[in-house]
């Protein structure tokens, strides 16, 4: 692989030729991953999930490819994942049998034993039926227009609506995540003196990435939830497969289908916009035909959801600042049988957002709110059970209003939710500044189930979250620090059990510190140190006292061709590992290709990107990867 | 629908061997790296010894699926928590069958959480006021043929429940109903062990499964409880 990497190490974007006059540019880019995870540490006895995570490789591929001929542009983008290495049933049976024995199988077996051994040969089947299955498929494909007044695409094309209450479904490098419609979209624009009107209008069938590099997870589907415009544009796609101890094989995806309209008008001055989306499910029928969704919920049993939303931006307040403000309203659908006998499910629920910064130099006020009740996320209709890795994937994303980095909203807190923050900005220096936020939110989802969002109980949470901290950077440039300081207090209404045997108002405490920095060291060095500590506190997640998190990582750049680095993980958290060391090469062969190589530990935990979560295992091995563009 | 034997696990013997085919033959071992004595211990299943005396449960197969019949599992814990004072030393056999064989019995609601679970946490405890807890649900649809499993699968840090586990948590919720430790993690052939809570509806006249829901998520798994249970009296 080093070798191709070198060898295209001059290849460039081609001109593969003319058609009446006009080049077709064809760009390739071809990004291989080879990763091999040996024992994570994570095994505890009794669980088959955390021990076959141990001991499997996969070579991982993708194929991008565009051609462009004047306004035109096509697209292929095939993924294919082969495993070389994984655990068999029984192998997981015997080990975890071995260690119910005290690391030895016995010298004779009860029938206590061999019922164990059955039943955890019959887990391992059912799990390795969702994972470490070699697939090749074409994740994305499109052919796309593209002009002044006009766009349009068939194929697999992102889409975000407004702030993301209606309709947000694009990639998310940090998440691993990558989700498409699959279908048609067109945009016109339309221009009368100062007065621009842009419409779009999409539909299709939602398709996210269906590969987890992380857990070798896939999500698949089968004929009984793939009927319709399914059926063409799951073609090709991964099929779920059976265990050998069940007849058939369950879908751990059934792909929904959307349909969104957005018209926004205004000047430069003001924009208002108003926004829909129709997601609609694929339920499967269960023997008595009667919609079963693969996770039963609140929102995954919907068989339709229906979100609106109009917005107004003021993008420049005289050069001062800038305003937004969005109203949503959303409504879900159930089942007939459903809908007939629950009184708990939740009436229509509505969302207000809005933000503000406001300029006045050296000052910079960045406000932004939340209302919502009964608003939930466009969760995708995955099986929880044996998929659980995807479980964050999601069509919209209702603005959290808090740092990008925030993991600690937890359970249904972003459903039935009022606060906001402020920030304050001050340019103390040309290139120094300090900065100080205050954010307020009270939840009645977080510590109790709530889906109706009711708010008279004593189901509310209230939080203060607060942080400060200062950026700064030096007159050329090339030095630059950020360091940010925070706490967040989050108590209950009502009193809690604590894990400890007592009661507590305490669901949340954190105190953090986050540092972010780049300085040279010399001509053509420049050192990076990126990281975080955190003590933290959370009562009902079974760890009775507080514990300490650290992750600090140092590079050494060279002329940002060649990346040396190293990386060392601490978690107090007894449900971990506490150590975790790494070390990492990277080598840009020319601005779009490189290959890179890590080796070591990686903790495993939640990962969370603009209110997004989900939970990565620990990785403990070798992962190579290069990226070459013809 | 299940492979899993009508009278048993020791019908799944040829299915484990086939699974254990590409496993490198060890000292003491068959083809398939399987102990000999495990291999005959499992041929030798035959009924699961503890299905209920005097007790016809449902023949398999045995399923996992909506709709499919469960097995008769049976675990270690308190059929009357609360009457036996938590106390761990008053441990007896709890199993399935003893709900199909409680002919007030209607529906069976098969619960596994872990102390790792604040989700778990939230619907023990609910919020005393108008969100019940589990007790509570339990009691609004007792009369109705309601029953309620409780079983505790992983302790804090992951590992499997103790019996102390279970009476801690049972004592810190005032636990009412059956309440089991679960150290194998049976429930593990329904759901991943990394999600939690995992509520389970079985039909207890037949043992069928009528919904197999992950997540605490009342509105839909009680709307499940009151649609098969019917409309409470006036």
């Amino acid at each position: 692989m080093v070798a191709l990497v070198l060898v295209a190490a001059s290849a460039r974007a081609l001109d593969t030729g003319d058609v009446n006059g006009r080049p077709i540019h064809l760009d390739v880019t071809e990004a291989a991953s080879v990763l091999y995870n040996v024992d994570n540490r994570n095994t505890v006895p009794s669980s088959v999930v955390r021990l076959i995570d141990d001991d499997w490789g996969v070579y991982y591929n993708r194929l991008n490819a565009q051609a462009s001929y004047g306004r035109f542009q096509v697209g292929l983008r095939l993924d294919s994942a082969w495993f070389f290495a994984s655990k068999e049933p029984v192998e997981v049976g015997l080990d975890l049998l071995r260690e119910r024995h005290g690391g030895a199988l016995p010298a004779t077996y009860s029938r206590k034993d061999a019922a164990y051994f059955v039943q955890k040969t019959t887990e391992a089947s059912r799990e390795l039926s969702t994972r470490y299955t070699s697939w090749i498929y074409p994740a994305k494909y499109w052919v796309s227009y593209a002009s002044p007044d006009l766009d349009a695409t068939v194929g697999d094309f992102y889409a975000q609506f407004g702030r993301g209450l209606v309709l947000s479904v694009r990639k998310q490098d940090e998440l691993a995540s990558d989700t498409t419609i699959r279908g048609a979209r067109a945009t016109a624009r339309l221009r009368a003196d100062s007065v621009r009107f842009r419409l779009t209008a999409l539909g299709g069938v939602l398709n996210p990435l269906r590969f987890d590099e992380s857990s070798g997870r896939y999500l698949g589907v089968t004929p009984a939830v793939t009927s319709g415009l399914a059926s063409v544009t799951e073609a090709g796609m991964p099929r779920a497969q059976a265990s050998p101890f069940d007849a058939s094989a369950s879908p751990t995806f059934a792909p929904d289908r959307v349909v969104g309209v957005e018209l926004e008008g205004g000047t430069k001055l003001v924009t208002v916009g108003v926004h829909g989306s129709l997601l609609g499910r694929s339920l499967p029928t269960d023997a008595n035909g009667v919609p079963t969704p693969l996770s039963p919920g609140v929102v995954r049993s919907a068989d339709s959801v229906r979100t609106g939303s109009v917005s107004l931006s003021l993008p420049d307040l005289g050069g001062h600042g800038a305003l937004y403000a969005e109203a949503a309203l959303q409504g879900l659908s159930y089942p007939a049988e459903l809908e007939r006998t629950s009184s708990s499910l939740p009436p229509a629920g509505h969302a207000l957002y809005g933000s503000a910064s406001v300029f006045f130099s050296p000052v910079t006020f960045t406000a932004e709110g939340k209302h919502y009740r009964r608003f939930f996320p466009l969760l995708a209709n995955v099986d929880l059970a044996h998929a659980p890795e995807f479980s964050a994937v999601q069509y919209s994303a209702p603005p959290t209003t808090e740092a990008l980095w925030v993991d600690t909203e937890f359970e249904g807190f972003n459903t039935c939710v009022t606060g906001g923050r402020l920030k304050g900005d001050l340019a103390v220096a040309k290139r120094a500044s300090v900065f100080v936020w205050a954010g307020r939110y009270a939840s009645w989802a977080e510590s109790v189930a709530n889906e109706r969002c009711d708010v008279s109980g004593a189901a509310e949470n209230r939080v203060w979250d607060l942080a400060t901290g200062a950026e700064l950077g030096s007159n050329d440039g090339r030095s630059r620090a950020t360091v940010t300081a925070g706490v967040r207090l989050d108590d209950a209404d009502r009193l809690l059990v604590d894990p400890n045997g007592g009661e507590t108002h305490v669901y949340y405490r954190e105190a953090y510190v986050r540092h972010d920095v780049v300085h040279p060291l010399g001509a053509d060095f420049t050192a990076k140190l990126q990281g975080y500590g955190r003590r933290r506190h959370q009562t009902q997640s079974g760890v009775a006292a507080p514990w300490t998190e650290i992750q600090e990582t140092f590079a050494v750049d060279f002329r940002a061709k060649l990346v040396v680095g190293t990386g060392f993980e601490y978690i107090g958290n007894p449900q971990f590992s506490p150590t975790y060391f790494n070390g990492f090469v990277s080598y840009n062969v020319t601005s779009s290709s490189s290959v890179s190589l890590f080796a070591g530990q990686r903790r495993g935990g939640l990962r969370c990107v603009s209110g997004v979560c989900r939970v990565y295992p620990p990785f403990e091995g070798v992962r190579l990867d290069a990226t070459i563009r013809f | 629908m299940t492979a899993t034997a009508e009278r048993g696990f020791g019908a799944l013997l040829p299915l484990v061997l086939s699974l254990s085919s590409s496993l490198v033959a060890g000292c003491g071992a068959n083809s398939a790296g399987v102990p000999e004595d495990l291999l005959r211990a499992v041929g030798s299943g035959g009924e699961r010894p503890e299905a209920g005396a005097g007790v016809q449960y449902p023949p398999g197969p045995y399923g996992v699926r909506v709709g499919e019949v469960t097995a008769d599992l049976c675990f270690d814990g308190w059929r009357d928590p609360k009457g036996a004072s938590y106390d761990t030393s008053r441990f007896g056999r709890v199993c399935l069958s003893d709900f199909h064989a409680d002919a007030s019995a209607r529906l069976l609601l098969v619960e596994s959480c872990a102390i790792w679970c604040a989700a778990c946490r939230a619907e023990y405890g609910g919020d005393g006021q108008s969100h019940p807890s589990l007790s509570e649900q339990l009691a609004a649809r007792k009369a109705r043929g309601f029953r309620v499993l409780g079983t505790l699968f992983q302790d804090g840090d992951s590992n499997p429940a103790t019996p102390e586990n279970a009476a801690t948590w049972a004592t810190a919720y005032s636990v009412d109903f059956p309440f089991v430790a679960d150290p194998d993690h049976q429930l593990g052939l329904f759901t991943s062990a990394n999600v939690a809570p995992f509520n389970l509806l079985l039909d207890t006249r037949t043992m069928k499964i009528v919904l197999a829901l992950n997540g605490d998520e009342p509105s839909v798994l009680y709307g499940a409880v009151d649609q098969f249970l019917g409309a409470p009296p006036p």
